[in-house]
Order: structure tokens, then C-alpha cells, then sequence
């Protein structure tokens, strides 16, 4: 799920992309999924990105 | 007022239809003096001033026709008596409407009449509810000179095939009414006049009325002046005492009905000519599918049971509320509050859904709430919302009767809408242009006096392509509205999106390779659509059902904005929601991630404005959607959910994945007219009521909020609304609402674009599409007139989103080759649970899979036979066929029928945004097959032990 949000966000390029993936699941996801996600280094680079962000933002 | 029942009578009928114009015209009927709209006929200005010129060929929903000449008048200054029905008001004239000469001619074409037509009065199912009768009595009919011995008709065999209908010849005068209904309103062209003279006869095409092209609309019977064609149930009932007006349960149309009863038996539901939605048209369902609600598989009775393995055990309300609410409470004790969660339903109101969402958010404590618009609309809300603002359609139906341009994608409203559809052949049978997007020939793409210009019949999955392409021609061939850009639009998105879309690889030529659309029509159907005045774009879940339906919504709403087709009549982006309060649960706050009318519910001041009413602090976290809740139950995290009206073991992608997240859980809690296929899964069972047992509101696919009214007892005893207040009152909620009026009430008080809404209103003014506020008093037919409604940014302008295509993770290959795609069919509703459940199963009697006669044949299968449906997520059987409406590669089926479980097969692939499921793609085999497959088998099984109910004690 999260790779196919980034892949749509994809074309707005690298950290925007990312930025707009981060805000996209800050909206619709529950917290306990964003926290479910675990290790998110296997994830497209820019969903890997998203949810570094999240983790920052708290 | 509407709220009280009216005694009965026949609809107003003025003879021929409304005149609208600026300019007015003067003149005397009978001496009195009236000023009428130029263009008014005669007969209608009579009627207007309280007159009834005798008439039988005239009714004002159809275009005059002169044919009965008993409506003759004298007008001063005119020679011989002219038909009133046929002649336009004049400046000053001067017109009698009885006079020696009149009502001598007048019983002269009588007694022709009269002279073959039976005189049975008395017993003639139609007695004192007949026009012919009527207008006998207007002309002073006494004696009929040609005696009855002649030539006649009155023994010619009656047609009671169809199973809501009959036609009887001998009772029929030959006025053509029934003709012209099909033709104009209903747009089928089923009925003609067969032979000539004496020998002509009204005939469905040399058929039974079954046999024929009739689609059971109804408009034919509502036309006819005589018992020629009447409802079966006023020959065996009587004829109604009284009506009440509410509005259809079944499509997003919202069509307003009269529910005619005798005490509390339904006699008919007939269209109201009133109605804003469908000015007095109506379909099979709406019309004549509503024997469900008495159905003998009808549960009124609540039920309970320790584990899912036991049968039903029947109790009373007391007892069945304290078992949900000491499970709850027990749950929510022991794993928290986020392992609980409610399913609200757009088939009930709005203040139902309303509650359902409230006790979820306020009474369990989490924003564990979805609603079946996750698998049918919510691309809709996210699309809408990101480009325009706001997440609803931006027209009123009538808007299509200025429209000259229509796209329809990713629709079949001749099936699925069909009394917009409706309207919508009127304005093309006027000269509108037609392009169809649909990978199957839908039938408007052919169909009598209507032809689409252009079908674009794309590989399902590849609306993103298609649209993308056709931007792609507006733009680099100069065809933008650069005016409505400029002042409506955010600049720079507009510009990225425009340089996006002009590149090379977006042309149609280069899409052509993915989408299987020609290069060359794709252009031409583009240049039309921008190069009309008024372009309208409708759509279905043939455009949010798939994994880019939000992008697809947004590439519609780019594509309106672009060719600056925005903000008046005639044109906008119209979603064709599938159920019949869809837009109204979305807009009650049913989305896990906001409250009431859009709001995010983390934004902090609308969460205040509810926790300050309601009096219990709000999770600002978005709960779990229906799908995460599933798999939140199979990880043990979710562990309670009430459902309202909703049936997502069949309805939801991927059975399998369904079952097995009820299944974990300890307490299901549904709540339905009937033991549904979920209900396979509950421990509680409350019986709900049908649209004619309560008082709501439903707000349709214009945004229109219509009322809904009680009209019999409910059967389980109790409103739906009373249900889920007596399980918050079980769980310890104080609530304590009287009515569903005060309901409405605390929504208009809570959500701003209710604002002005109530029941009382509703009453007096019939609908009222919203925003309803200080802004739009009276309510916005169309949105967005003078500029988008202001996002979180506040400056109203349109966005252009840019929409990447991006292919579906469901790919055919050598296993599963064929692509699946699925829909309804015009007789049928949703999962059936209604329709079935009536005489429209002779229309449809089980899902049929449509294959292509070259697939068909490769497989060695034959136009009947039973074929197996496989894809990577399950199988199941069901019989094919074989039709060229399907393109090569593709088959589709319909989802009504529970023995089919069309959702075995499909996966849960889903929408990047909005998890809305992936229904219109799957890759599939078709092989031929003996007999059910051994899921079907299984699944009998399991619903027989899981409906039983024990025996009282």
C-alpha cells in the first residue's frame, strides 16, 4: 500500500513526492499502522522516505 | 405541507407539458381573464385557471398530440373548433370551452369511443380512478347511438406476462399514450400501434410485453388513461385511500415516489410528478421492486448466540442490547477501545448513519468507521476534494438538458441509473453529442435514436491513459479554455500539469500500445468534447473501482477545468452514485479519518465543536478502514464491529479475506432486514426496518436531501435510528432523541453545509441540494458558480492535479489470460438482497459470465453452458454468455447472487488512495466446468447451519 501511494506520488520527484506520501498516510492511517510498519528499509526509497518523516513528525 | 398524508387523488395533470418562458401572454377563457407563459397550449391554460377541457390522447408529460379530438375549443377570430392540447396561447384571445356545437362533437367522438369499450364500471379495476370514465361523465354521455353489436374488441386476450403489469386490450381506447411514455420519456421506443384503422392496436413489437424490448419502467402504465395498462395490485387490492410522498431506496437517482396505501398495504408506488430528481419517472426497481419489505425471509425478531457454530436463538430486545452491550463493554475492558468499530450503510439515512458514526466515535471511543462507500465512491471524495474542493458532484441532473457534449465513463446509467439515463437520451435525442469510455458496448453506445459519436473501448484498467491522452490533445492543439484558467484555477498547478501532460509519451499514439483505443479516435473524440459550449462528464465505479480511481477522478475534474467546463448548467463532473444515500454517507462523517461534512478529524476546532456538544473528549487518530479493521481482527487487535445495513461478505473484495476477519471476531453485530451472508457471522442479530418504516432524509448524487417517510409500522417494531439510540443507551449513552427531526437537527447544528436543513423545511420546500447556508440559503443546484469552494488554503481556486499513469499490480499472463470486469444489471440491485427477493428475478435469475464469441469458442464453450471463473484469489462457477458486447479479452459478470460470489474471484487490490477495491480488473481464466465448484458447495452448506434458528423453548 504505502509503495503504491509513493508511486503515485512519484512523478512530483524525489522529496516532494516523499513529502506528499508522508502527508497522504498522516491523513488516512491510523497511528498504529503507520507504527505497524516496522522496517521500512525494504520499502520503495521514497515510501522508505515518508516514513522517516512520520517517525520525525511524531 | 408533505407531511401529512394526502387523502387520495390523482396526480394534477394540466394535459401538456409546462411552457417556460420570459415573455407573457393575456388573453380570456371563458371570460376570465389569465396571463400564462408564451408557448402554454390552450388546454394547460384552462387548466391553470381551474378548468378541465375533456380530454383522453392529452397528458402533460408528454408533447401534445391532437389525436382524440374531444378537447376541441372555439377561439374568437378562429375558424371551426381547434384541439386545445395543439394550440399555443395568442395575445388576447378569446377561447369558449363549452358551447352547443362542443359538446355535441365532443359526444360524438365519445359514443365512438364508448361504442367499443366494455361497460363494466362498477367492476373494472380502474372504477372511479379512469379518465375515459371521467370524460364521459364531462361530455354528459347518456346513450351511445351505434348500440354495441358492431365490430369490437372486447374480447381481444389480455398480456399479464409481465409480473407487475397487465395489458388488456378490450379496455384499451388506442390514445397512444402508452406509445408516446415509452418513446419520450422512457426513451425505450418498446411500444408501437400495430395494423391501421379499426385493426390498430397497441403491441410491444409483435411480443408479450416479457418477450419484448420493455424495460418495465412503468411510464406506460402511469400514462394510460384506462384499466387498459394498471398495476396488478389494484386489480387485486383496490384502489389506494391515501398517499404519502417519500423517495426510492434503491439508486443514487432519488427518485420521490407516492406510496399509495389502503390502511397500512402498499397498493403501488407510483413516480411523483413533482419530484425533483424524476419529474415523474421511475424505473423497475423503484417502481415495482418493493415486495422485499414483506418478504417471508424477513427477520423481526432480535437474535443472539454464544458462538457463530450454534443456531439463532430468538429474544427480546432487552435481552438481545444487553448481550451486544455487556460483549462491547467486555471487549473494550480487555483490549481497548480501538478493537471495536461500526460499519455505517448508504441504504439507510442519513440520520441513521449519522448515529451509527456517533456511537462508534462517541459511545466505543474510537474512529473505527466505514462505510460501503469505501468500495464504491470514496475516490470520489478524495478526487473531488484535492481539485475542486469539495467532494461531491458539481450539477443537478437537470443541468444535461443544456449539455451539448456528454463523456460518460466508466457507467451504465441505461442499467444502473436508468431514470437519469433517461433524461440523459432526451437531450441526445435532441442533438447532444454522445462519447462513451467503457470497455464493454454499453447500450447507450447503440441503442433506438441514440448513437454515441465516439466509444473508446479501452483495456479495463486504463482510464488514467485514455484521459491522459485526451488532455494531452486539448492542450498541444490549443483547445484549452485559457479564460476560465486564468480566473478559477491555480496558475503554476495548471502549468505543471500542462507541461506534464503535453509530453511526448502522453500523446495517444504512444498510449494507444496500453490503452487498445485507436490514436485517430481518441483525437476526435477529444476535439469534441473541447470544442462544444457546454460539456458534462458523468461517471461510475467503472472509474473508481480500480487501482487509480482517485486518479482517474482527478484526471476527470483536470479535464472539466480545462476545457472550462465548470460552474453553470450544461456542464460539470458528475458522479453516478451507485446507492441510494452514498453521497449522504460520506457526507454524515462515515470516513474513518473525518467527521460530518469533510473535516479532518485531527483538525482540533471541529473536533471541539463535537466534544463540546456531545460531551465526551474525541481520538484526533483516523481509525481503521473496513479492510484494516479485517486485518486488525486476524492479528487479534479488533475485535467488535456493528454493522447497519451492509452486507460485506458479499459485497467486499476477496470473500476469503472477509470471512476469515469476522470469523475472529467475538462480537459481530448485524443489524439488517434479512440474515444477510455476514449475518453467517454474527452474534447478534437486530432486525431493522425498511425505507417504508421510518422518517429520514436521503441525499442523492445532485446532493439533493430528500425526506423519507413512514408510511407502516416497522415490522421489528422499531426505526433503525431507534435500534442503534437503544444500544447506546444499553452501552450507558445518554440519548435521547424523540424523532429523527431532532437528529437532522444536530447535524445542521454541527456540519456547515446543513446548516440550514430540517425536517420542517424539507417539508415545506421538497428538497434542498446542499450547501444549505447564510452563503446559499436556499440551497446549490450547481457548485462552484463564481469560484471553488475554499480549501484549507482558503483561495477557492481549482487545482489541476498531475495524474501519473501507473498499471494495475493485476496483470493477465499465460495462467489467467482473459481480464475480468464486473457491474449490475437494470432488473437487479447490488448484492440482491432486495431484488432478489421479488418478481424481478424473471428478468434475472443467476449472474451470467459475458464472454466474446472467439474466447467462448477457443474454450469450447457454447452459449448456456456452465463455466469455471478462476483468478489468483479463488473460483467459482456460473453459466456463460456469449456476446460481442465484451471486446476479445475481456468477460464481465454481475455480483447479485450469493451461489455466484463474483468477489471469490476478485482480489484485494485496491485504490492507492482510498482503498476502494479493484472490482473492474481481474485476471481470469474461463474453462468449461460440470457443476458448482466445491466453494459454492461449501459455502451452501456453511449459510444452511449458519442460518438456523432453534425452535422456542
Amino acid at each position: 500500500m504505502a509503495n503504491q501511494i509513493a508511486a503515485n506520488f512519484a512523478i512530483a520527484g524525489g522529496e516532494a513526492a516523499a513529502r506528499a506520501t508522508a502527508e497522504h498516510i498522516r491523513q488516512f492511517w491510523n497511528s498504529r499502522m503507520i507504527a505497524a510498519m516496522g522496517d521500512t528499509s525494504g520499502l520503495d526509497p521514497i515510501a522508505a522516505a515518508a516514513f522517516a518523516q512520520l517517525r520525525i513528525d511524531g | 405541507m408533505l407531511t401529512e398524508p394526502q387523502p387520495y387523488a390523482p396526480q394534477a395533470d394540466f394535459g401538456t407539458p409546462e411552457a417556460v418562458s420570459e415573455t407573457m401572454v393575456a388573453l380570456t377563457i371563458d371570460g376570465r381573464r389569465l396571463t400564462v407563459p408564451a408557448g402554454t397550449s390552450v388546454m394547460r391554460a384552462a387548466a391553470l385557471a381551474g378548468g378541465a377541457i375533456p380530454r383522453l390522447c392529452a397528458t402533460d408529460s408528454l408533447a401534445a398530440f391532437g389525436s382524440c379530438r374531444l378537447c376541441l375549443v372555439e377561439i374568437d377570430g378562429m375558424k371551426g373548433t381547434p384541439a386545445s392540447c395543439t394550440t399555443p396561447v395568442a395575445e388576447g384571445m378569446a377561447v369558449r370551452t363549452q358551447t352547443p356545437r362542443l359538446q355535441r362533437l365532443r359526444r360524438g367522438v365519445m359514443e365512438l369511443t364508448i361504442s367499443d369499450h366494455p361497460l363494466d364500471c362498477l367492476t373494472c379495476s380502474a372504477s372511479n380512478d379512469c379518465e375515459l370514465q371521467d370524460a364521459a361523465a364531462q361530455v354528459g354521455l347518456r346513450d351511445v347511438r351505434y348500440g354495441y353489436a358492431g365490430a369490437n374488441h372486447l374480447d381481444a386476450a389480455a398480456d399479464a406476462s409481465n409480473p407487475y403489469f397487465a395489458f388488456d386490450p378490450a379496455k384499451c381506447i388506442v390514445c397512444s399514450r402508452c406509445v408516446r411514455a415509452c418513446d419520450e420519456v422512457q426513451g425505450t421506443f418498446a411500444l408501437t400501434i400495430a395494423g391501421r384503422g379499426f385493426d390498430s392496436q397497441v403491441s410491444p413489437g409483435g411480443e408479450s410485453f416479457l418477450g419484448s424490448e420493455c424495460v418495465s419502467c412503468g411510464a406506460c402504465v402511469a400514462a394510460c388513461p384506462t384499466a387498459a395498462l394498471e398495476e396488478k395490485s389494484i386489480a387485486a387490492i383496490g384502489k389506494p385511500e391515501r398517499a404519502v410522498i417519500t423517495t426510492c431506496a434503491y439508486c443514487g437517482v432519488g427518485c420521490a415516489f407516492r406510496a399509495e396505501l389502503r390502511g397500512e398495504q402498499l397498493v403501488r408506488m407510483v413516480p411523483w410528478k413533482d419530484g425533483k430528481a424524476n419529474h415523474g419517472h421511475s424505473c423497475v426497481k423503484g417502481r415495482f421492486a418493493w415486495g422485499y419489505a414483506h418478504h417471508r425471509d424477513r427477520i423481526t425478531t432480535p437474535m443472539i448466540r454464544e458462538r457463530i457454530d450454534q443456531p439463532w436463538r430468538e429474544v427480546g430486545w432487552d435481552e438481545a442490547l444487553g448481550f451486544a452491550a455487556a460483549r462491547l463493554k467486555e471487549i473494550k475492558a480487555r483490549h481497548g477501545a480501538q478493537a471495536l468499530g461500526g460499519i455505517t450503510s448508504s441504504r439507510c439515512t442519513n440520520e441513521e448513519t449519522f448515529l451509527v458514526q456517533k456511537l462508534v466515535r462517541a459511545g466505543f471511543g474510537s474512529n473505527n468507521v466505514d462505510t460501503c462507500a469505501r468500495v464504491c465512491h470514496s475516490p470520489t471524495g478524495y478526487g473531488l476534494k484535492a481539485t475542486f474542493g469539495t467532494s461531491a458532484g458539481t450539477q443537478d441532473f437537470d443541468s444535461v438538458m443544456a449539455a451539448d457534449v456528454i463523456l460518460v465513463i466508466g457507467a451504465n446509467p441505461t442499467d444502473a441509473h436508468p431514470v437519469f439515463a433517461s433524461r440523459l437520451k432526451q437531450r441526445l435525442r435532441q442533438g447532444a453529442k454522445l462519447i462513451v469510455v467503457d470497455p464493454r458496448r454499453i447500450d447507450l453506445v447503440r441503442s433506438p435514436h441514440v448513437a454515441a459519436a465516439h466509444h473508446l473501448a479501452l483495456q479495463p484498467g486504463t482510464n488514467v491513459a485514455v484521459l491522459t491522452a485526451m488532455a494531452h490533445v486539448i492542450v498541444t492543439e490549443g483547445l484549452v479554455d485559457e479564460g476560465f484558467i486564468a480566473a478559477r484555477c491555480e496558475r503554476d498547478e495548471y502549468q505543471d500539469w500542462a507541461r506534464f501532460v503535453c509530453e511526448p509519451r502522453h500523446s495517444p499514439e504512444a498510449l494507444a500500445a496500453v490503452t487498445r483505443v485507436p490514436a485517430g479516435d481518441l483525437r476526435a473524440a477529444a476535439r469534441l468534447f473541447a470544442s462544444q459550449r457546454n460539456g458534462a462528464i458523468y461517471y461510475g465505479l467503472g472509474v473508481t473501482e480500480h487501482s487509480q480511481g482517485s486518479s482517474t477522478v482527478m484526471a476527470i475534474a483536470n479535464l472539466a477545468m480545462a476545457t472550462g467546463n465548470i460552474g453553470r448548467a450544461g456542464v460539470g463532473v458528475n458522479p453516478l452514485r451507485g446507492q441510494n444515500n452514498v453521497q449522504g454517507a460520506c457526507d454524515m462523517g462515515s470516513f474513518p479519518h473525518e467527521l460530518s461534512g469533510y473535516r479532518h478529524i485531527s483538525d482540533g476546532a471541529t473536533r471541539a465543536l463535537f466534544e463540546k456538544d456531545w460531551g465526551v473528549a474525541l481520538d484526533p487518530d483516523p481509525g481503521l478502514r473496513i479492510p484494516d479493521m479485517l486485518d486488525a481482527a486476524r492479528d487479534g487487535s479488533f475485535r467488535a464491529l456493528y454493522i447497519q445495513g451492509e452486507d460485506i461478505l458479499q459485497s467486499d473484495p476477496d470473500t476469503h479475506h472477509v470471512a476469515a476477519g469476522l470469523a475472529a471476531m467475538e462480537c459481530v453485530i448485524v443489524h439488517d432486514l434479512f440474515l444477510n451472508e455476514t449475518a453467517s457471522y454474527a452474534h447478534v442479530f437486530l432486525p431493522g426496518s425498511s425505507f417504508l418504516e421510518k422518517t429520514g432524509t436521503f441525499t442523492n448524487a445532485e446532493r439533493r436531501i430528500q425526506m423519507v417517510r413512514r408510511v407502516m409500522t416497522p415490522a421489528n417494531g422499531l426505526e433503525d435510528w431507534e435500534v442503534t439510540q437503544a444500544l447506546a443507551r444499553a452501552l450507558g449513552l445518554d440519548w435521547r432523541y424523540d424523532s429523527s427531526a431532532a437528529i437532522m437537527d444536530e447535524i445542521a447544528r454541527l456540519t456547515p453545509s446543513f446548516a440550514g436543513v430540517s425536517h420542517e423545511r424539507l417539508d415545506a420546500e421538497g428538497s434542498l441540494q446542499w450547501p444549505v447556508d447564510a452563503a446559499h440559503p436556499d440551497g446549490s443546484p450547481v457548485m462552484h458558480v463564481d469560484g471553488f469552494v475554499p480549501g484549507p488554503n482558503g483561495k477557492g481556486r481549482g487545482k489541476f492535479v498531475v495524474t501519473d499513469y501507473i498499471p494495475t499490480d493485476e496483470r493477465t499472463g499465460l495462467r489467467f489470460p482473459l481480464l475480468l470486469t464486473t457491474g449490475r444489471i437494470l432488473s437487479q440491485y447490488n448484492v440482491g438482497a432486495q431484488t432478489r427477493r421479488t418478481d424481478n428475478s424473471i428478468w434475472h435469475e443467476e449472474d451470467l459470465l459475458e464472454i466474446h464469441p472467439t474466447d467462448a469458442e477457443s474454450r469450447g464453450l457454447a452459449e448456456g453452458d456452465r463455466a469455471r471463473l478462476a483468478s489468483r484469489t479463488g473460483e467459482t462457477t456460473l453459466r456463460v454468455h456469449v456476446t460481442e458486447r465484451v471486446a476479445p479479452g475481456v468477460v464481465y459478470t454481475t455480483f447479485h447472487h450469493p451461489a455466484t460470489q463474483a468477489n471469490v474471484v476478485t482480489t484485494d487490490y485496491s485504490d492507492w488512495a482510498t482503498n476502494c477495491p479493484e472490482y473492474k480488473v481481474t485476471a481470469v481464466q474461463v474453462t468449461p466446468s460440470n457443476g458448482p465448484s466445491a466453494w459454492q458447495e461449501d459455502y451452501a452448506d456453511l449459510t444452511a447451519r449458519a442460518r438456523r434458528i432453534a425452535p422456542a423453548a
